[in-house]
């Protein structure tokens, strides 16, 4: 997953070797983020949040924070930064709602997901995507985050640890209970 | 606040291990299918929406959005008022305090279903993860309207405070506080000031070093 957003890349090798001073690799503008990256904030933004409305929200909060923080930005693991950013405003924005009063609190960690009865003689294959989404949902933020980080974009727990700021052994556990409930759910 | 800055776990979180140290076999399977998801297109013109769409300050400088938020000002009805009184709706303002939601952005909107009327706008923020909501009226707070509230002052400002909403004249205007603490709209007095260009000048400021501390995490 790892992939480094560099426009205009420098040349690698002997040809970077036998070149003269290459140009420092150029930061995106904010517009050529949301053009490049735009769908890749959006799906992620998609599978954390589980619907489109607060999805195009949550890019949007995203996008502002990438503007700001393009000022700042030294040129790397661009994707990773991404959703980083996208996954820190997530679970931002899930906290922010549990605080305001009128919120239900709906993330006890030790509440079990409903599945629904019969599941597997509704689930067609067809649908699988849409009910896959659909108990991702019920997980709670902290560990959707890491379950959707590892199993949907396939970042390894090393660099989930680093974009969530936990230690690795809490990004393993709760990616192992996270699919633990899905399972229990899918059962 | 400082919780959400940048969707960090509570520190007695860190101790949340448990895990096999090799995945088992039906954690693969799971993690199979959820590999299996597709990447999702945002509808069209979803991600230039969300440009289009971004605040005023966006893309320009502090003091072109200040000026943007002072002709924003203007439309709404708040430019150049004079003294007139002022009925705080408090069950209004209440309404409002409850449904607009709280943003590291926070927002500016209009109250009530005419943007054009004179009802003022509202700020919301958080202070200690409380949301507070500030509603400014141009105009000289009709004491009449609180008769049941509780007469002080904070800030050097006369206010009514009634449950957990604290009506303030300051200057010309009748600010009003939804959510706040008595600590906490002292606070927000000593930082509002009566002229209204301050006011906006002081909330852009606001936002602007909101989103200068939220969320983003250096990667060096």
């Amino acid at each position: 997953m790892a992939l480094a957003f560099v426009i205009d890349p420098a040349p690698v090798g002997d040809v970077a070797a036998a070149a003269p001073a290459a140009a420092p690799p150029r930061v995106p503008t904010w517009e050529e983020v949301a053009d490049t990256h735009g769908r890749f904030i959006y799906s992620l933004a998609y599978r954390l949040t589980g619907n489109h409305h607060d999805a195009q929200d949550l890019v949007q909060d995203v996008l502002l924070r990438v503007r700001r923080g393009l000022r700042t930005y030294k040129p790397g693991n661009f994707e990773g930064w991404l959703s980083r950013i996208t996954t820190n405003a997530f679970l931002d924005r899930t906290r922010a709602k549990k605080r305001r009063p009128t919120q239900a609190l709906p993330d006890d960690p030790d509440r079990v997901i409903e599945g629904s009865p019969g599941v597997e003689a509704e689930m067609a294959q067809r649908d699988l995507p849409d009910h896959l989404q659909q108990l991702l949902g019920q997980l709670p933020p902290d560990y959707r985050a890491p379950v959707v980080l590892k199993d949907v974009l396939g970042y390894s727990y090393e660099e989930i640890a680093a974009q969530l700021d936990i230690p690795m052994g809490t990004v393993r556990s709760r990616i192992h209970r996270g699919r633990a409930r899905l399972r229990e759910a899918l059962a | 606040m400082t919780e959400s800055l940048d969707g960090g776990v509570p520190p007695d979180d860190t101790a949340d291990t448990g895990a096999p140290d090799a995945e088992e076999a039906w954690e693969l399977e799971i993690a199979a299918l959820l590999s299996g998801l597709e990447p999702v297109d945002p509808p069209t013109g979803a991600i230039a929406s969300a440009i289009d769409h971004r605040p005023l300050f966006a893309g320009r400088s502090l003091l072109g959005a200040a000026a943007a938020a002072l002709v924003l000002g203007a439309g709404l009805g708040f430019s150049g008022r004079l003294a007139t009184d002022v009925r705080p709706q408090v069950d209004d303002m209440a309404d409002a305090h409850t449904t607009v939601e709280a943003s590291f952005l926070s927002s500016v909107v209009p109250l009530g279903a005419n943007p054009g009327a004179d009802v003022g706008a509202e700020a919301v923020w958080e202070i200690d993860g409380q949301p507070v909501s500030m509603f400014r009226e141009w105009g000289a707070v009709d004491s009449t309207a609180m008769a049941d509230a509780e007469r002080l002052e904070l800030s050097g400002y006369p206010v009514w405070i009634q449950g957990d909403v604290v009506v303030a004249q300051v200057g010309d205007s009748a600010v009003t506080l939804v959510g706040a603490d008595v600590a906490s709209a002292a606070a927000i007095l000593s930082q509002t000031e009566a002229s209204e260009a301050s006011l906006w000048t002081r909330l852009l400021v606001r936002i602007d070093d909101a989103t200068a501390g939220i969320g983003f995490v250096e990667l060096d």
